[in-house]
């Protein structure tokens, strides 16, 4: 793996992303509403919050896909002054639901993450090329290189759309929900193997998670969001609180704590008829 | 990682993206050079394939002078049209099915045919200066580009039964309403009636290098444009929102593309007439060869194309002679059962 192209001209513990005052409607409802934070460079921060509270949107805003009032900064360059190219070149986006082009082979499919790196015709160099097989390699997914985007599983599916995200070389990687149709066994390694590329080449780390477990182990920060609004913020054991979480999540939540871990339980608060006990409500999926 | 050495080299060619690889590449000319040497063989006067070949590499072929003329100014200048008109529709094809992520767009069904139709006929019934040759192109692109427009904006805001579909349904749509006009045009101006008659059914003309000429621009600069966004093309296939993720300007590239495509076509349309299915027969072939990846599907497109309608203007020129049949006709008899299938599948996968 070769470091980002353009690592922050400061270094570390300067902001990465600031967000000020950040509002999005769409389709006349308020989604998301003054946000405020900042990630540092380097910190992995984790969005949190039930289905429809403005997760998937914040990145959308980051990323400049939605339009948004307030302001949006990059290593400290207006994300507004910044062009899709110069956007890509700064910011990775690993989609919730990636579009697995029928009929494209893996190879070709991570080489788009190159397209902010090349000329206008998007004829691919020997950098962009070793771009390529570098993060292949460093994800062991070298063998799936041939192979066509619609017949992989969706563990496989998912290091893949990851491989194209860090052939942008882009400093800050953006996960919207990267374990959300995993088996526990791939969530673990895909969210390990994001850990592990942090240190290696310095990435500053957005992701938003349903697990609010899992989302505890991983991040620096927290950010729960509710209605499109920061409801809390702060490190996993400052957000991850039973009042809080039962509060916006409309839950009854237990966390219990395993040394340093937190581990979130949802209780089910009625029991079902003929006595027998169903199992607690699971994690709705994103919609 | 040693940039250098052959085992990087060679691990970047196994995990970069598909190539085209040298054996359809290869295929494709040879597919082009049978087209032409069987092309310029075949007519009533027959010439053999030994002489043929050496009378085009300009060797001494033994041809008499009377076959010499036939060669260079009769059957050679069809071919060379026929070479070309394919070319460009079927490449065109390629990329209006990768820029709207659609299997079925396809000049003729978008509309950009009938329109190309109206605006050729408009030019051919006027009078004056608007009426000379060089501006049926023209004319045949700017009502194209017209046609084109409406079929987008009117599918776009149908979505009925899919996008795929609708798209489809708005250029019938459309392509009817052009053709109706076109017909009230050509009936009214009875004097022309037979000039556009002949044209609307698709025929390559007999006129010598004029048509060639006529088209030749057109079709480089369509070609050029379209090969050039081949790799772009690619980026398309991920939907707009991460495509813009990725740096690249969707909405540009489709500006472009469809533009350059729409060009090559109405100028293709504006020579030869209504050349159906061509744009979606040799494009989905190529797909169920190597793949649907536009870097691959266009240039393959392009030579395949070229070859499949000069071969089939040798049939519409063979099969009922002395007479000749229509080369449209037998595109669509070909490429009617052929869209059926290509519907079938799409359609399942569209579910």
């Amino acid at each position: 793996m070769r470091t980002p192209t353009s690592v922050p001209p400061d270094g570390g513990g300067a902001a990465a992303v600031v967000l000020r005052d950040v509002s999005v409607r769409l389709g006349g409802r308020s989604v998301l509403r003054h946000v405020t934070t900042t990630v540092p460079a380097g910190c992995w921060m984790t969005v949190v919050g039930a289905n429809g509270a403005g997760k998937s949107t914040l990145l959308r805003a980051v990323m400049g896909l939605v339009a948004h009032e307030g302001s949006v900064s990059v290593h400290g360059t207006p994300s507004s002054a910044l062009s899709p190219r110069e956007r890509a070149r700064r910011l990775a986006l690993v989609p919730q639901t990636p579009v697995l082009a029928p009929g494209m082979t893996v190879g070709t499919y991570v080489l788009l993450g190159r397209m902010a790196h090349m000329g206008p015709f998007a004829r691919e160099s020997s950098t962009d090329l070793r771009a390529v097989t570098g993060v292949l390699q460093r994800l062991g997914a070298t063998e799936l290189a041939p192979r066509q985007l619609t017949t992989l599983s969706g563990g496989e599916a998912q290091r893949v759309v990851i491989a194209r995200a860090l052939a942008q070389h882009a400093p800050v990687l953006l996960l919207d929900e990267p374990t959300g149709s995993l088996d526990i066994g791939h969530q673990l390694e895909v969210l390990d193997l994001v850990e592990e590329l942090r240190h290696e080449v310095g990435l500053t780390v957005l992701c938003t998670m349903h697990d609010l477990t899992l989302a505890g182990q991983y991040a620096d920060q927290m950010l729960l969001l509710a209605d499109g609004e920061v409801a809390a913020f702060g490190t996993p054991a400052e957000v991850l609180t039973e009042a809080t979480l039962s509060k916006h999540y409309r839950a009854t939540v237990r966390v219990l704590h395993d040394g340093d871990r937190l581990i979130v339980v949802p209780i089910r608060s009625r029991v079902g008829h003929c006595g027998t006990a169903h199992e607690a409500p699971a994690d709705q999926e994103d919609t | 990682m040693n940039p250098t050495g052959t085992a990087a080299g060679r691990s970047e060619q196994a995990t970069g993206p598909q190539r085209l690889a040298g054996r359809w590449l290869g295929a494709g000319l040879v597919a082009v050079a049978v087209a032409v040497v069987a092309g310029v063989m075949i007519g009533p006067v027959r010439l053999g394939p030994g002489p043929v070949i050496r009378e085009l590499v300009q060797l001494r072929s033994g041809l008499s002078d009377t076959e010499s003329t036939i060669v260079w100014q009769f059957r050679l200048p069809r071919v060379v049209l026929g070479l070309m008109v394919g070319a460009v529709l079927a490449t065109g094809g390629g990329a209006y099915q990768a820029t709207f992520r659609n299997p079925l767009a396809d000049p003729y069904l978008l509309g950009v045919a009938g329109g190309a139709g109206f605006g050729a006929t408009l030019v051919l019934v006027s009078d004056g200066a608007w009426s000379s040759p060089a501006m049926v192109p023209l004319g045949a692109f700017a009502g194209a580009i017209v046609a084109m427009a409406l079929t987008y904006l009117l599918g776009r805001a149908a979505n009925y039964g899919g996008a795929t579909v609708s798209l489809v349904l708005a250029g019938v749509a459309v392509s009817a309403f052009f053709t109706a006009m076109q017909t009230y045009l050509q009936q009214r101006n009875q004097d022309d009636i037979r000039r556009v008659y002949s044209w609307i059914l698709g025929r390559l003309s007999t006129s010598g290098w004029h048509d060639v000429a006529l088209l030749a621009p057109y079709a480089v600069v369509s070609l050029a444009v379209l090969l050039a966004y081949r790799r772009r093309l690619d980026v398309l296939a991920v939907g707009d929102e991460e495509a813009l993720s990725l740096g690249a300007d969707p909405r540009r590239i489709r500006l472009v593309v469809v533009l350059a495509a729409t060009l090559g076509t109405a100028a293709a349309v504006a020579v030869s007439g209504l050349i159906v299915f061509v744009g979606i027969i040799v494009p989905h072939l190529v797909r169920m060869m190597v793949g649907a990846s536009a870097r691959i599907v266009l240039p393959l497109s392009l030579l395949f194309g070229a070859a499949f309608l000069a071969l089939t203007d040798l049939v519409a020129r063979t099969i009922l002679a002395p007479a000749e049949l229509p080369i449209g006709v037998v595109t669509a008899f070909l490429g009617a059962p052929f869209f059926v299938l290509v519907l079938r599948s799409s359609h399942q996968r569209d579910r």
